[in-house]
């Protein structure tokens, strides 16, 4: 029989586990780095003599994540057999969430050629270009196209399920030159899925027209006329930079399937998610401690006239007592029922 | 379900115990010391010794320093009617005790006492080693003697002699076996304290000193103790269930004792046993 036995119901474990863990803010980046090399069609043309299809060669988008979040609670903390326990339904506040997307168009030159001939008909300038399309570079940048989507206003309706399997173990820890027992949940399993987006307010698509009306008007700037963009942009088949951008993202009606697909299938948010989480609990706080020397007596400070027994006469002045103190050996925490069971020795 | 359950062994608490004896002596060990003149070499005297005079000897703990580490907890001199001088030197330690939790399987129970113990009660027993000094007849004498002395050697005043503690050079000793028997009982706090918060107190249901005789002295004496421990020791011996906060990890535990059980605290298979339910709290830090 152990000298001292604690025994932590699961509720009580959990609200525990609630007031330590929660509150830290835990950052983390992730970025798809997108293929090379994959060919988009924007546009097919064709007259009475010939059919031409227009490609612009990108990259497909690459995606970055620059993200903070915290954890907010535990829902339903359940002991297991064998020593583990389930965490389920972890929630988290989103702080940050700003997903980037970009495309890298490999330079491209455009113009140079004759947009209006003059008739052969008409004298004199019979046959000559009456409006030239100048020549110019286009998606010199890189990346050509920098998105940055800041999520803010769609938090609430990011939907995670995150659930966790963990172990209990004992750790020698040293905290402020003092030695504890420390009793630490261990990760062995996360499981994070985002699930959904439900943008009920509709304030998605708001957000990322916003952001590509920006990045276009700087795109614009690039042209060196309003009518040669304009030129451009029949020459690909669309009414507006805009379009194009969107069609090149391959952004359609449905914005909230679009962030889905960029943030789980691009990002790969579910193991980003994963990752921190398990990293969090790994490194987190204690829920448990207990001190390896328990003092039962603390120092103390006595005049020498109240006490006797010295080798020689009384000190003459104020006497220190030390602390007493005694080791405490062999933690040891299992699961039992419903209950976490810590037990003690003490060492005398 | 409690939130919290928590046991302790009474072979813990034993060995606690001991271990006490060994690093705080002092709590153990109460003596008042005897008390001499001491004279220069021309006879004028110069001030007071003692003789810390104990029955059983104290060890220093290992590693401590003998020169300031104390053995003895100082106690006043018994006076008596006739008793000249300051009063009687005398000790009384505590050389070994014990705690045996239901069932007993420590302490063998004086008949006294019913054996076996009763079911939710505690055992304790002690050996209690006590000296009374006794001063020779020569000295009685002299201390009469003296209060009529005026000799400038040996007094500064005829009054120091009552105020020293009669000089003798052992004690008388003898042993004695404590036992007593108790139980755990709650009630809400009261006085200025908090009516809300429990308080787990101890009571004493018997005591019984072993082989004094006659039957009457020992009876008066077990009268004595029991007062002793009721008046002075019992009253320390009170847990108030407060709020706990544990700093370690930030929180606060505000306790009260599970409903609903038959006994709770319990004394039980040998152990002291308690089941909470708690409110647990982020602990409130200043200027939060």
């Amino acid at each position: 029989m152990s000298d001292l036995t604690l025994k932590v119901s699961e509720q009580t474990f959990g609200e525990v586990f609630n007031l330590v863990y929660p509150g830290k803010s835990l950052k983390f980046k992730g970025e798809s780095p997108g293929a090379k090399d994959a060919a988009i069609k924007t546009s097919e043309t064709s007259t009475e003599t010939s059919k031409s299809k227009t490609y612009l060669n990108v990259t497909v988008p690459w995606f970055a994540i620059d993200a903070e979040l915290h954890l907010v609670a535990a829902n339903g903390i359940e002991f297991n057999d064998g020593n583990t326990f389930t965490i389920n339904e972890i929630d988290i506040a989103w702080d940050k969430l700003i997903l980037k997307v970009g495309l890298d168009i490999p330079t491209m030159k455009f113009g140079g050629f004759c947009l209006f001939k003059v008739p052969k008909s008409v004298p004199v300038f019979g046959g000559k270009c009456a409006l030239e399309v100048p020549p110019i570079n286009l998606f010199t940048k890189t990346p050509d196209i920098e998105i940055p989507l800041d999520l803010n206003p769609i938090f609430k309706f990011i939907i995670t399920e995150i659930s966790a399997i963990c172990s209990i173990e004992i750790r020698a820890e040293n905290e402020k030159g003092k030695d504890y027992w420390a009793v630490h949940p261990d990760p062995i399993a996360v499981d994070a899925d985002l699930v959904d987006i439900h943008d009920t307010l509709g304030q998605a698509p708001a957000i990322l027209y916003a952001a590509v009306g920006t990045i276009v008007l700087n795109f614009q700037a690039a042209f060196p006329a309003t009518w040669v963009m304009d030129v451009f942009l029949g020459f690909v088949g669309l009414p507006t930079m805009t379009s194009l951008v969107l069609d090149v993202l391959d952004i359609h009606d449905d914005i909230e399937e679009w962030l889905m697909k960029a943030l789980e299938q691009s990002i790969g948010i579910d193991n980003l998610l994963m990752e921190v989480i398990f990293d969090a609990i790994l490194d987190g706080d204690a829920v448990f401690k207990t001190p390896k020397l328990f003092e039962i007596l603390e120092e103390k400070k006595v005049k020498p006239d109240e006490l006797g027994g010295f080798a020689v006469a009384a000190p003459a002045v104020d006497v220190t007592l030390p602390a007493v103190s005694f080791p405490v050996i062999k933690p040891e925490v299992v699961f039992d029922d419903d209950e976490m069971v810590l037990t003690f020795d003490f060492e005398f | 379900m409690a939130d919290i359950y928590g046991a302790i062994t009474d072979s813990a608490i034993n060995r606690a115990i001991k271990f006490l004896m060994i690093w705080r002596p002092a709590l153990f060990n109460f003596v008042a010391p005897s008390q001499y003149p001491v004279f220069d070499a021309n006879g004028y005297f110069t001030g007071i010794e003692e003789r810390w005079l104990v029955c059983g000897p104290v060890k220093w703990p290992p590693g401590v320093d003998h020169n300031t580490f104390p053995r003895y907890t100082r106690q006043d001199p018994l006076k008596m009617p006739g008793v000249v001088g300051g009063g009687v030197p005398f000790c009384a330690q505590i050389r070994d005790a014990a705690i045996d939790f239901h069932p007993s399987n420590t302490i063998a129970l004086p008949p006294e006492l019913n054996p076996p113990l009763e079911a939710q009660r505690f055992a304790v027993w002690a050996d209690v080693s006590a000296g009374l000094g006794c001063p020779p007849d020569a000295l009685i004498d002299a201390l009469l003697d003296a209060h009529f002395y005026t000799h400038a050697k040996f007094v500064t005043s005829p009054d120091l002699i009552n105020k020293m503690t009669l000089d003798v050079k052992s004690l008388i000793c003898f042993s004695l076996h404590l036992f007593a028997t108790g139980h755990l009982y709650t009630r809400a706090q009261s006085g200025s304290g908090n009516p809300s918060v429990t308080e787990i107190r101890v009571a004493l249901n018997d005591v019984e000193v072993s082989d004094i005789r006659p039957d009457g002295l020992e009876e008066a004496a077990e009268c004595y103790l029991r007062m002793y421990i009721r008046a002075y020791v019992l009253p320390k011996l009170v847990l108030a269930l407060e709020p706990i906060i544990v700093k370690a990890l930030g929180v606060t535990f505000t306790p009260t004792l599970t409903s609903g059980l038959p006994n709770n605290p319990a004394i039980e298979q040998n152990e002291l046993r308690v089941w909470l339910d708690v409110d647990v709290t982020k602990t409130k830090t200043s200027g939060s």
